[in-house]
């Protein structure tokens, strides 16, 4: 695929992240994702063949970047506690600066689960993976609390929906976090949950 | 007599599409639902349903502000039993957990909402939500001035304890599906312990005496 091929395939995938994240992958429809990219529909499926494989790519694309970004985390830092909350502000960035990887995770715990394997499980797996392995090195070392790494890993997710969606929803003016504010809040829970004794 | 009779018939109808209406949502979405499969669902024809509600988005309108009734009167009712404001705001998990195990579909509406960025119709849920939340933060800067509460902002306190519950609840079956079986908190009487201890570390309820805490702690 020539440059021009790849412009188009991300600006595919950042209409599809738009157009998953507004209306879930039953309610988006490739039509709304090409008219958001100005190309024809028949021209989407030289990319992406069917609403399906879009979505795959979006998941890949998404949780993939995600997972980039923990690993130089990993890189870049020694200890646990370091590595925790270097996750967190990539999170929070990641969060802010590609709304859709949280905004599909709602969408997918709204709906009952047929399929046994899950693509967006098997995405998820790696990044559970990574930050498991820092908790479980950390509570080795005595630094962290023994709390239940996939639970923390829940209760994180969870408060960042509350904290940035939730907040959307009930429409308090003035109280929207910034995203410095949204990284100060969830760092200071997880010095609560984490660490704190 | 006769008049009283209509109505009452006219009402259990209205109960019944909303009932219908609520699961419908809680599947497709707004999107996605369709009146006839909520007409179906009753056992009705489209046309009574219209007679009732008017288009789908009167319908949604309808069954989210009935979603924020329930939620604000079983909060009203944790908070205004008597007791200290630690006690009353441990109340609200009982109320929460029930809420969320009796009517599971207006969780999964709620995650709809969130994940949506917050329809127009939901406007009268999310004003009792946040009436809700006031109610909640009233408590607990009442407890917060009486010094038996610890300082927290109140709605970072009720974001993260809310929203890692209505996560937990839903978001293991999103997870399932791998090898490894996560730890889920569809146990009620974990998901419980786990709301309880998180809002005694944020906010101390649960302890006798404020003096015994030597730590105030970080909002």
């Amino acid at each position: 695929m020539g440059t021009r091929g790849k412009e188009t395939r991300q600006a595919i995938l950042r209409a599809a992240e738009h157009v998953f994240a507004e209306r879930g992958y039953a309610g988006a429809r490739m039509d709304d994702v090409a008219a958001d990219v100005g190309i024809k529909r028949a021209s989407m499926v030289y990319y992406f063949r069917d609403k399906r494989s879009l979505y795959l790519a979006l998941l890949e694309d998404l949780y993939g970047e995600l997972g980039r970004r923990y690993q130089q985390v990993l890189d870049a830092t020694a200890s646990p506690v370091d590595s925790i909350f270097g996750f967190l502000d990539a999170w929070a960035r990641h969060v802010q600066e590609r709304p859709g990887s949280i905004r599909i995770l709602m969408w997918e715990s709204a709906r009952i689960r047929r399929a046994s394997a899950d693509p967006l499980a098997e995405r998820l797996r790696p990044l559970q993976g990574t930050v498991m392995g820092v908790i479980a090195a950390g509570q080795e070392q005595g630094v962290f609390r023994s709390i239940d790494p996939m639970r923390f890993i829940m209760i994180v997710t969870g408060a960042t929906a509350f904290l940035t969606l939730g907040m959307n929803v009930l429409r308090v003016e003035g109280e929207a976090l910034s995203p410095a504010e949204l990284r100060t809040e969830l760092r200071s829970l997880i010095q609560r949950i984490l660490i704190d004794r | 007599m006769q008049a009283a009779v209509i109505h009452e018939a006219h009402q259990s109808r209205r109960d019944a599409i909303l009932e219908a209406a609520e699961a419908v949502f809680a599947e497709e979405g707004y999107d996605r639902a369709r009146l006839e499969d909520v007409a179906r669902r009753v056992g009705i024809r489209r046309a009574s349903l219209l007679y009732h509600f008017r288009d789908k988005s009167s319908l949604y309108a309808a069954v989210t502000a009935s979603m924020g009734e329930d939620l604000a009167r079983r909060f009203r009712r944790a908070l205004d039993a008597g007791g200290s404001p630690g006690m009353r705001i441990e109340r609200t998990v009982d109320e929460w957990l029930d809420y969320a195990a009796e009517r599971p579909a207006l969780v999964r509406i709620m995650l709809r909402e969130l994940a949506d960025g917050a329809s127009e119709h939901a406007r009268p849920f999310a004003e009792q939500a946040l009436t809700v939340m006031n109610a909640v933060r009233h408590v607990i800067a009442e407890g917060q001035a009486a010094g038996s509460l610890r300082p927290a902002e109140g709605l970072q306190v009720l974001s993260a304890v809310l929203g890692a519950s209505t996560f937990l609840m839903r978001f293991g079956a999103v997870l399932g599906g791998i090898g490894r079986a996560p730890t889920t908190l569809a146990d009620r009487a974990e998901l419980r312990a786990f709301m309880i201890a998180m809002f005694r570390n944020f906010l101390g309820t649960g302890q006798s005496d404020p003096a015994v805490e030597s730590h105030a702690t970080a909002r």
